[in-house]
């Protein structure tokens, strides 16, 4: 199924706007007065970024994007287990 | 005439927006890691869930529905699960929670480091068995 124009318009303005907040979320990263304030923003960043993979997937109708964005989540999950386990000294974390 | 499905898909992207906007007003008002924790968690997860049935919308039926099914299925799963872990790595190496009274004497707007963001204190009696 071709996507029809204006919803490839309404799929990279979507994108746009969430890379905006993508950016924003950098501010908190940077501020952030613990580190678990900036590992937090920095997850939020990381699903922003699976969803904009998949939005310009679906803009650019190209279905591979969709494996990126699922190991870019895969990662992005790993590495907030990571940072959480690691930056205590403690057995488990979950 | 607009089809059906653009005008669902440009609705779902807007939802997505707007919920991801809602996440990062929150992330910039809340005053501590617990409570930005739920901006993470529940916002952000709400407004992924909507940006990926968008591109679902916009791919139709067929093999792409089933994996940006499992991906929200992962994004729902995981995005909770690690604000979780992270708070709780939060809470165990003694930071304080936000209160009305610490709120009078900084503004609110952060957790003072004298009142246990870095405890070297409690952390002996939590890891010492890990030593």
């Amino acid at each position: 199924m071709t996507t029809p124009p204006l919803a490839v318009d309404a799929l990279l303005v979507g994108a746009a706007g969430l890379v905006l907040l993508a950016v924003l979320l950098l501010g908190r990263v940077v501020l952030g007065p613990t580190t678990p304030d900036r590992v937090i923003a920095v997850n939020v960043v990381g699903t922003a970024t699976v969803v904009v993979i998949a939005l310009v997937a679906a803009a650019v109708d190209e279905p591979g994007f969709l494996d990126v964005a699922l190991v870019y989540a895969l990662l992005n999950f790993l590495l907030s287990i990571g940072l959480a386990k690691f930056s205590i000294e403690r057995g488990g974390v979950l | 005439m607009v089809a059906p499905a653009t005008v669902a898909v440009a609705l779902l992207v807007a939802a997505s927006a707007f919920f991801s906007l809602v996440a990062v007003v929150g992330f910039y008002r809340l005053p501590d890691v617990y409570a930005r924790a739920h901006a993470a968690s529940k916002s952000e997860t709400l407004g992924a869930l909507l940006g990926l049935s968008a591109a679902a919308v916009a791919f139709g039926p067929g093999r792409e529905t089933f994996r940006l099914a499992l991906l929200a299925l992962f994004v729902l799963v995981t995005g909770p699960t690690a604000a979780h872990a992270i708070v709780r790595a939060a809470a165990d190496a003694g930071t304080a929670p936000w209160t009305r009274d610490r709120a009078a004497t900084d503004g609110g707007r952060t957790v003072t480091p004298s009142d246990g963001t870095t405890a070297p204190a409690d952390r002996t009696d939590e890891g010492g068995d890990r030593r």
